[in-house]
């Protein structure tokens, strides 16, 4: 048995595990005991990688669809065939009506090569990836008001604070280890403040539950900044020395009262007093959030107004502080840090800054695009209006994944050019002109970088199933035959050339990430030991800057016709559109079927009993799956997981985007029920 | 059978490890990044003497998380079947008496009424060399619970740590063989060399005691006296992960998996985790253990109630892994402090 030690490919918290390989297979995983997050344990989905890896579904050979279905290729007739069908749309349409998304999947030198592909090989910046659909606004929220955009502290600090805001986030099912670590804290002391309209698992042990009604954040969150200040609870020499604008914000917060943010939010006065009460006195309080808050058209606000409230309390800049997002798939964090992104080449350099643009121009020997790209949602929508015409889709599905699917589809449809990289045949694939194999986590080496900005190593265990590839040699070989030569002969050279290029990977190599190495960017130099949180001195732009926000209603909101909230998300068992986990018997097992949350009175009101079937309709889908009665949800508002093909929660779904970071509002949508 | 007790020297036991590794494969304590694990080792020096218990027992070798049980082809009517694991004759050095009074427990359940072929195949003619603890870690509880003990039978060879060395005692015929073939590497053992490992073990029993005392609450949980709300209250911390299940050296649940793919039919085995609500689910979505609650209850009755009354020993036996591994730090260990303190 070879144990090949490497990190699990689930969500941001990064657990490290070993392959065992046996005979050439991988014949079941072990939780690193020694790893600084994980300690020995695993959650449910990491268990279960060896299920995953047993290959079935996986995709062996390159396809190319001739007239409506599929046939085995040869890697170089689909390779020839794609970058020839590139060239000539760039020839007749120009580099621009290309389109590319890269993976959150995928790792750091798979990222880059493939924005260095975009860029370089095809020049187009029109390259982004799935956090427009989750951090987005994180990113914009947050560098306005401190300077950039990731978690600030890390998630073993949780276990030290002595309150938690924890808002529009379910660690339990989606960052089990945060979970673990939030339950531990409050067994130790700590108090616990959920800000969620669902109950959630932690909900169990949170000393207070303030259930907003879903799209009414910057309200709450503005009401306590004004109760933080008015009670003089405000950490004065924080704002002082540290910040900037804090007259503006105080002033802007100063109309939101305990009468006006109940009628807005539905939490009770007492409640957020209570709630501002604890946090602001607490000594460390971490902030931390997932998609509730940014999933909105006022995401970006929402993300401003939770620092804004760390920056009053004076919580940041120490460990167990902090505005903490957490970031959903394995390698998110570092695609965005890679710059997979239509505005940023590496560690958000932005690509209109002409001195960034030199320096990468010098190192890739080629002129890159000077203005910024097309995001996710805005090349769905020039897909429809004609202006991309070809799409290369690695690792993600957006005919499940991005909101109102039928939209989606029809768009996709209109393309010159799809190719889809992948591992299994997934609705988006199943649409494609072609379809390139690639080879799974534990069949390659490279990198992610977790949600604490840790960057880890992954190991090649075991052989590529048939003839699937690596996504890195995919990208090496096509921009080859597109006539930009990449050159590299392994992942670890890729990294050499990111350190070379990004100040915050600077530090970076292959060799320091060996052993139980848990190194945190910012990271610039090779003797720098990496940052476990930021902000000790400074924030990135110097002094925080309080942004004022005010409260925006959802881009939809109910009415007669349709007078329930859908709200969506995943839960504990599934990962996102399901490609992998409905193919692991015992997480498919555990929840074979989709299904809508509905309150008892709503569903006593329409006449459903708990397990009935029930159709949802909204503007632009509608769909007929399980019903579940549960108090989890409160009256009005609807919750669907959006892993389901069979009931797939995005025909639903709003397309409208937040205005700067152009995420599209998943969490809040108009429907209504009705019996089948 | 007569009983051989013989000593052996340190640097002897490796020349006797690099010997058993030509006729064995070889699986010991070895250092991987900071974890030890039961591995297979090709020489002496690939593995670590210096270790409490690995990380997992030795249920891997015996009974994979996922095994390809077989594999048929539609066409060809061909059945082809992992034979690569089947032909290993295995030796595991170093197995502590936790995991070999679980093994014992695993080969009543899996060989015992009736025989479960796969497990069999790779668990026969399997040596076992148990070696004796000369420290605990925290999360061990073998000796703080009824029956607990940390000497356990069922080995072929037996070997004590001394200060000068290692007592070696045979317990089987095949033990007696390898002692024999080796009669060169061991010495005579010293007159008080028993009274010595008995006062070592003593001392650490007494350590384990001092750390964990559980007498009381397994009796409490025995005689059902633990109720319903306690449990749902201790599962509330559950997250569902099945690790529990996963790393108990005693635990055996298995899910099958029928993959059709190509006109192939490939069969597996995976573990499995009465944790998990569809481990228990039945038609109609309706199931006897609903709520985390009740399955809890039903894990921590069969492991230390249950698998007793049918198979007459505990089916716990205090390695605590279950401890280190439960992401919601409710493991056997932790519960049963719980209950204690009640
Ligand atoms: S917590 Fe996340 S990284 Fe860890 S095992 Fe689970 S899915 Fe994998
Ligand atoms: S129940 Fe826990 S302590 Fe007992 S044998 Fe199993 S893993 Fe070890
Ligand atoms: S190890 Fe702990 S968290 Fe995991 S299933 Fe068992 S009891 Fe639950």
């Amino acid at each position: 048995m070879i144990r090949v030690p490497t990190i699990c490919i689930y969500c941001g918290c990064g657990c490290g595990l070993y392959l065992n390989v046996r005979d050439g297979k991988v014949n079941g995983v072990t939780p690193q005991r020694s790893h600084p997050l994980n300690s020995g344990t695993l959650c449910a989905k990491g268990w279960s990688i060896p299920e995953l890896l047993r290959g079935y579904g996986r995709l062996t050979s390159p396809l190319i669809k001739e007239k409506g279905s599929f046939i085995k290729a040869s890697w170089d007739k689909a390779l020839g065939k794609v970058s020839d069908e590139l060239n000539e749309l760039i020839k007749k349409y120009g580099p621009d009506s290309i389109g590319l998304f890269s993976s959150a999947k995928a790792t750091n030198e798979e990222n880059y090569l493939m924005m260095k592909f975009a860029r370089a090989a095809i020049g187009t910046n029109n390259i982004d990836h799935c956090a427009r659909l989750c951090h987005a606004s994180t990113v914009t929220g947050l560098v306005k008001t401190f300077g950039s955009g990731a978690m600030t502290n890390s998630q073993n600090e949780f276990e030290d604070a002595k309150a938690i805001l924890l808002t529009g986030s379910n660690p339990t099912e989606q960052h089990p280890m945060v979970g673990a670590k939030i339950r531990r804290a409050v067994e130790k002391g700590a108090k616990l403040i959920v800000v969620d309209p669902r109950k959630i698992p932690l909900t169990e042990f949170a000393h207070i539950h303030l259930r907003q009604k879903p799209g009414s954040d910057v309200a709450w969150i503005n009401g306590m900044i004004r109760i933080i200040i008015e009670q003089g609870w405000a950490d004065d020499d924080f704002i002082r020395k540290r910040t900037e604008n804090f007259e503006n914000l105080a002033l802007s917060v100063s109309s939101y009262t305990a009468s006006m943010v109940e009628e807005i939010t539905g939490i009770p006065g007492d409640l957020l007093y209570r709630a501002a009460e604890v946090y602001a006195k607490s000594g460390s309080g971490m902030i931390a959030y997932g998609m509730g808050i940014t999933q909105h058209v006022t995401g970006t606000d929402n993300v401003s107004a939770l620092s804004n409230l760390a920056m009053v309390a004076g919580q940041a800049g120490r460990p167990s502080t902090g505005v903490n997002p957490l970031r959903g798939q394995n390698n998110v964090q570092g695609a965005c840090d890679m710059g997979a992104l239509p505005n940023f080449l590496t560690g958000y350099q932005r690509i209109e800054n002409r001195e960034v643009r030199e320096k990468f121009e010098k190192i890739w020997n080629v002129k890159l695009p000077e203005s910024n790209g097309m995001t996710i949602t805005e090349i769905i929508d020039g897909a429809y209006s004609g202006k991309i015409k070809g799409l290369i889709v690695m690792g993600e599905n957006p005919l499940l994944s991005d909101p109102d699917i039928n939209h989606v589809k029809k768009a996709l449809e209109k393309l010159e050019l799809l190719v889809v990289v992948e591992l299994f045949m997934s609705e988006t694939a199943s649409i494609a002109n072609v379809v390139l194999p690639s080879a799974s986590f534990a069949e390659k080496d490279g990198t992610y970088t977790n949600t604490d900005r840790a960057i880890q190593r992954i190991r090649k265990a075991v052989l590529p199933v048939g003839e699937s590839m690596a996504d890195w040699e995919i990208i090496c070989n096509l921009s080859e035959r597109m006539g930009f030569e990449m050159g590299y002969e392994k992942p670890e050279e890729v990294m050499t050339e990111i350190a070379s290029l990004t100040p915050i990977y600077g530090g970076v190599s292959y060799s320091r990430l060996e052993g139980e190495s848990y190194l945190q960017w910012p990271c610039p130099d090779k003797s720098h030991p990496g940052t476990p949180y930021l902000y000790q001195k400074e924030f990135t732009r110097g002094k925080g800057f309080f942004t004022p926000v005010e409260y925006r209603e959802p881009d939809e909101v109910t009415d007669s016709e349709f007078p329930f909230v859908l709200v969506t998300g995943r839960i504990y068992y599934h990962w996102h559109t399901g490609t992998m986990t409905r193919k692991v018997e015992t997480l498919d097992r555990e929840v074979p079927v989709g299904y809508v949350e509905i309150n008892p009175a709503d569903a006593a009101k329409i006449k459903i009993r708990d397990r009935e079937s029930v159709k949802l309709i909204s503007r632009r889908g509608e769909l007929v799956t399980q019903a579940l009665v549960t108090e989890r949800v409160q009256e009005g508002v609807v919750f669907m997981p959006f892993h389901f093909k069979e009931a797939a929660a995005n025909l639903l779904t709003n397309p409208a985007v937040d205005r700067e970071a152009k995420i599209p509002e998943l969490k809040v949508c108009s429907v209504k029920l009705e019996k089948v | 059978m007569e009983v051989t007790i013989k000593k052996i020297s340190r640097s002897n036991l490796l020349k006797f490890i690099d010997i058993l590794c030509r006729g064995f494969e070889v699986i010991a304590p070895v250092k991987i990044g900071g974890d030890v694990f039961f591995n297979p080792v090709k020489k002496s020096s690939e593995l670590t003497l210096d270790y409490i218990n690995p990380v997992e027992s030795p249920k891997r070798f015996f009974f994979p998380q996922i095994e390809l049980m077989y594999q048929m082809d539609f066409e060809k009517h061909e059945v082809m079947r992992d034979e690569a694991e089947r032909k290993r004759k295995k030796l595991i050095f170093g197995i502590r008496s936790c995991d070999l009074a679980a093994i014992n427990s695993v080969d009543k359940f899996f060989t015992g009424e009736k025989t479960d072929s796969y497990y069999r195949k790779l668990r026969q003619d399997t040596i076992l060399v148990n070696l004796l603890c000369h420290e605990c870690a925290s999360e061990c509880f073998c000796t703080a619970i009824p029956g607990g003990s940390l000497y356990c039978d069922g080995y072929d060879l037996r070997l004590s740590p001394l200060d000068d060395g290692y007592l070696a005692e045979t317990g089987t015929t095949s033990g007696e063989e390898l002692l024999k073939q080796n009669k060169s590497l061991f010495e005579k053992s010293g007159k008080n060399d028993i009274e010595l490992r008995e006062e070592a073990i003593k001392k650490l029993k007494k350590k384990i005691r001092s750390n964990h005392k559980f007498d009381k609450a397994v009796e409490k949980l025995k005689s059902e006296k633990v109720d319903s709300a306690e449990w749902s209250d201790i599962a509330k911390s559950c997250q569902d992960c099945g690790g529990c299940c996963y790393v108990c050296p005693v635990c055996t649940c298995y899910n099958i998996i029928d993959d059709v793919e190509n006109n192939n039919l490939t069969k597996y085995r995976c573990w499995d985790s009465c944790l998990f609500s569809g481990f228990s689910r039945m038609a109609m979505a309706h199931n006897p253990h609903k709520t985390f609650g009740e399955r809890l209850e039903y894990r921590f009755m069969h492991r230390l109630k249950y698998f007793e009354d049918r198979y007459n020993s505990l089916g716990c036996t205090g390695c605590g892994r279950c401890d280190v591994v439960c992401l919601g730090d409710i493991g056997t260990g932790a519960v049963l402090k719980r209950i204690r303190c009640r």
